[in-house]
């Protein structure tokens, strides 16, 4: 087991809302292996964000949310310490990057500021080290000229500069985990082929395990080794990239799949889309909860839950994996 | 295993503490802007009917009675008299329809030039220009400054006041109609009432100024609000609703010379004016949370 | 930086045009001869004469303004139409101490009183401490100044007898004891309305700027909840609260005639309502005058600052 640094089970996050306790994860389960991508891939309102601000416990757990089951980082459960002993995890074993730079990054403290901070707080660098430390990442993320960079505010670098920053402040502790949160939707084309790069890069260099989230399955087949599938706030098909992509066993994957466009493919075939739409988290369906969307479920779909099961390799959340294996085209 | 169960408990019980919290905090806002409702409608209710309530308990505003000077409340005079024998009481109500009057007609008619303005502001660049700069301009001078300059300038009465206190509310108002407006003019369906033909002026009054109505609406309230104080300053510092009209702060004005002798003549006058601005706050508040969900808290 | 400066600087010409205009204005538009309301009723029609004469106001309103203007601009009020022989300049010098010392401590008060409170509320949002201190600001902005003053005077000078009702002592000649005895009521009185809402405002803003992106970033570093706060987030909301800060400077010295009249402090408040009383429209158009220019020079005070601690507008 040692070989894990990230063991989530059973995660639940709920919000306190004027209407009562929301769901947003129910019964997340994931690993991450030292040195492994993993991918985590579903449509917006899934819930991927939500897993990764709730293994940081970043929600504010006064007011705002209700965590359950729990978070091994290496023989530590994260949801059963104190809350103060977070600060310590964070930002030096587990460490996050998010979508926007641009409003990540404080907009009144300079570059230096920001990577220096986390170096003096856990690891109690003199200003002057952390600063000669700060100059290092820069150069390590790939900024040009760094000795001027770090002197400068967020505004005054380009997009992608800002990127490398975050991704200098999360790694500049060597965390053992790194949750990449989105990290290049915001970018240009070329500009995200070379964050991913980079990000690819450190992850062998440093050995560190990546959760990489995204709602885009070509950057997962590009750089993960596995995958994990999220509908509704559950995880529903877990496999490696290759398999999940060559056969996906739920419904669901198989329609995300389905979904994008091939370039070798047939023109004539309309790219397929899976009927429905994402249900509100007060509308969840009672049984499996992609039923109501899936062409393959019967009653007893409806009526219980599916358990996330071995299936061919794969961890799958259907009644019907089985029988759903050999892609069967749905009657349009 | 106990300790989970006792970790467990813990949630739940913080769980439970926390949304009884939260239906408080519902609870008393919503509750606190019905609040403002009814103390304004109060206030207004006696302002209406103080004749009829004065001449029932058998006090006069105006008289006075040298024998009945500095007279503490009693069952004659509920809040007391004044240093000239004159009824605190009646006073306090007759007060509360100088301050209705002032405040409705300012905010009433700062509402509509302010809107005028605003509105014609965008069809002119020009225009645009010379009024908005005079706001700067007006703005520039705190508010109850320039009233005090118009009130010296234009003498001390009733009409003055409403005239001085407008011409302070209108930036505001202006302001605000303008920025609405020109947004509700950046949308589609005014360049379609264009295409259509209509008249400026049909477009502004018919079609734009209905949509930019509700912040106008919650700006009035605090326009009154903001009134009633303004009046009460002005009438305290001498420069308002002359005497003997009971005015609240023209009655707060006497009563600073014998908050020794009887603080009754402070305190009551005093009490009125809080609390009716508190009303047209929290009514305001309300409102504005009501119309416009994205800017309350 | 210094470029910047120059800027604000070069932006404030305009402004002041217009608000001198503005200023003018309001005493040359209003209906009826400024002279005859000056004199009074019994003014003779040769002194009328006599005194439009002195005035210069038979010449074209723009005539007008541009000589006023002109005299301004030298640090000339005018002179005074009911103390015979003062300037106004002098007569706003004697009278200005009482009214920026006033104004200075209300705000420091205001300051000390309304920040941590509204840090606090924002702190511990939803709790009974933050629902008790939004209930006493709302409270705080309905209550007028010399309500706010005539209750503490009847609390503290009346009834407990702790401190003097009126007067004023000089820090500078009286000492700084007796002129915190006499000058914590009117300061308190003046300050409290706009404690109350540079409360609102601070916790407003610190609230919104604990719910960005950088502060989610900076906890995702693990910096300790303390630091969060007074580094990355205080820094950001500071430019609301500056700008709070200046107009309840201003509105403090606007608001002094309420509370200086209260308490019988000779200040500007004090000349400004003596001023309505006497007809004296030289001193009350140079007092407005300045405490617009004032308002205009702390507004440009409030946008360098704001050049210091945004970098984004420094640099624009």
């Amino acid at each position: 087991m040692d070989e894990y640094v990230l063991r989530v089970e059973n995660l639940v996050t709920e919000f306190k809302t004027d209407r009562g306790p929301l769901k947003a994860i129910d019964g997340v389960t994931l690993q991450v292996k030292r040195g492994e991508m993993l991918g985590l891939v579903g449509e917006s309102g899934c819930g991927k964000s939500v897993t990764s601000m709730s293994v940081m416990r970043l929600y504010d757990e006064k007011t705002t949310v209700r965590y359950e089951g729990s978070v091994w980082l290496g023989d530590t459960d994260l949801m059963s310490i104190p809350y103060k002993k977070m600060q310590d995890i964070r930002g030096r074993e587990i460490a996050m990057i998010f979508q926007d730079a641009l409003s990540s990054l404080n907009p009144v403290l300079r570059v230096s500021d920001q990577i220096m901070e986390p170096l003096i707080t856990h690891q109690h660098l003199k200003r002057e080290d952390a600063y000669r430390k700060a100059v290092e990442m820069l150069r390590l993320v790939g900024i040009p000229s760094p000795e001027t960079r770090v002197d400068q505010y967020p505004h005054e670098l380009s997009g992608g500069m800002r990127q490398r920053v975050m991704i200098a402040i999360a790694l500049c502790c060597r965390p053992r985990l790194l949750i990449a949160d989105e990290p290049t939707t915001a970018l240009d084309v070329t500009i995200q082929a070379q964050i991913l790069d980079l990000i690819l890069d450190l992850n062998r260099q440093m050995h560190m395990g990546v959760i990489l989230i995204t709602h885009d399955l070509a950057v997962v087949a590009q750089v993960c080794q596995r995958v994990a599938v999220m509908y509704l706030g559950q995880i529903v098909e877990e496999a490696e990239v290759a398999e999940l992509f060559n056969h996906p066993l739920h419904p669901y994957t198989q329609g995300l799949m389905d979904s994008i466009p091939k370039l070798d493919g047939d023109s004539r075939h309309r790219l397929h889309m899976i009927r429905g739409t994402v249900p509100l988290l007060n509308q969840i369906p009672r049984g499996c909860r992609f039923a109501p969307r899936c062409p393959y479920a019967d009653a007893a779909c409806s009526a219980a839950m599916p358990e996330l099961t071995q299936a061919g390799g794969h961890l799958v959340r259907c009644r019907k994996a089985g029988f759903t294996d050999k892609k069967v085209t749905p009657d349009e | 295993m106990s300790e989970q169960k006792m970790e467990l408990t813990r949630i739940r019980k913080t769980l439970m503490r926390e949304q009884r919290q939260i239906n408080i905090r519902k609870f008393v806002r919503s509750r606190l802007s019905v609040v403002g409702l009814a103390i304004v409608l109060l206030i207004a209710l006696l302002a209406l009917f103080a004749p009829v309530i004065s001449s029932a308990m058998n006090v006069d505003p105006y008289k006075a009675t040298v024998r009945d000077r500095f007279q503490p409340p009693s069952a004659a005079h509920p809040f007391g008299t004044d240093n000239l024998g004159r009824d605190i009481f009646s006073r306090v109500l007759f007060g509360a329809r100088i301050s209705m009057i002032v405040g409705l007609s300012v905010g009433l008619v700062s509402a509509l030039l302010g809107t005028a303005l605003g509105l014609y502001a965008t069809t002119n660049r020009y225009l645009d220009n010379i009024l908005m700069r005079l706001c700067d301009g007006l703005k520039a001078i705190p508010n109850i400054l320039l009233a005090i300059a118009l009130m010296a300038v234009l003498g001390a009465n009733m009409q003055n006041v409403i005239i001085s206190l407008t011409i302070v509310a209108i930036p505001g108002v202006a302001r605000l109609a303008r920025s609405n407006a020109l947004l509700i003019r950046e949308q589609t369906y005014i360049e379609a009432m264009r295409c259509l033909g209509a008249g400026k002026h049909r477009i502004l009054w018919r079609h734009i100024a209905p949509n930019i109505l509700s912040p106008i609406i919650v700006q009035m309230t605090f326009s009154f609000a903001s009134a009633i104080i303004s009046e009460a300053s002005l009438s305290f510092l001498g420069a308002g609703i002359p005497q003997p009209e009971p005015s609240w702060g023209g009655m707060l004005n006497e009563a600073r010379s014998y908050l020794f002798k009887g603080w009754w003549m402070a305190v009551y006058p005093a009490v009125f004016t809080g609390v009716s601005v508190l009303g047209f706050n929290l009514f305001g508040d309300g409102l504005r949370d009501l119309m416009d969900p994205v800017s309350g808290k | 930086m210094g470029k910047y400066v120059i800027k604000r600087l070069a932006a404030l010409i305009p402004t002041i045009f217009i608000v001198s205009v503005v200023v003018f204005l309001i005493v040359h538009l209003t209906p009826g001869d400024p002279a005859a309301m000056m004199l009074g009723e019994d003014a003779t029609p040769a002194d009328i004469a006599a005194l439009h004469n002195r005035l210069g106001l038979d010449d074209p309103l723009i005539v007008q303004y541009v000589r006023w203007a002109g005299k301004c601009l030298t640090g000339d009020l005018g002179y005074s139409t009911a103390v015979a022989g003062q300037s106004v300049s002098g007569m706003i010098a004697s009278h200005f101490l009482p009214t920026i010392l006033l104004a200075v401590y209300s705000q420091l008060i205001t300051v000390f009183l309304a920040l941590p409170l509204g840090m606090i509320a924002a702190r511990k949002r939803g709790s009974l401490t933050d629902s008790a201190l939004s209930v006493f600001s709302m409270a705080g902005i309905s209550l007028p100044s010399f309500m706010m003053g005539m209750g503490m005077v009847l609390l503290f000078a009346v009834s407990f007898r702790l401190m003097p009702a009126t007067g004023y002592k000089n820090p500078f000649t009286d000492g700084i004891g007796p002129f915190f005895r006499y000058m914590t009521l009117p300061a308190v009185s003046l300050g409290f309305i706009h404690a109350a809402y540079m409360m609102r405002m601070t916790k407003a803003s610190l609230l919104e700027v604990l719910s960005s992106d950088y502060i989610k970033m900076a906890r995702a570093k693990g910096v300790k909840e303390r630091k969060i706060v007074f580094k990355h987030a205080f820094r950001n909301s500071l430019l609301t609260v500056i700008t709070v800060i200046g107009q309840g400077f201003i509105s403090a010295l606007a608001g002094a005639a309420v509370v200086e009249r209260l308490f019988g402090i000779p200040g500007m408040g004090s000349l400004m309502v003596d001023s309505i009383d006497k007809r004296d429209y030289q001193v009350i158009q140079g007092i407005t005058l300045m405490i617009a220019m004032l308002n205009v020079l702390i507004n440009l005070l409030i946008d360098v600052i704001y050049g210091f601690a945004d970098p984004r507008i420094r640099l624009k």
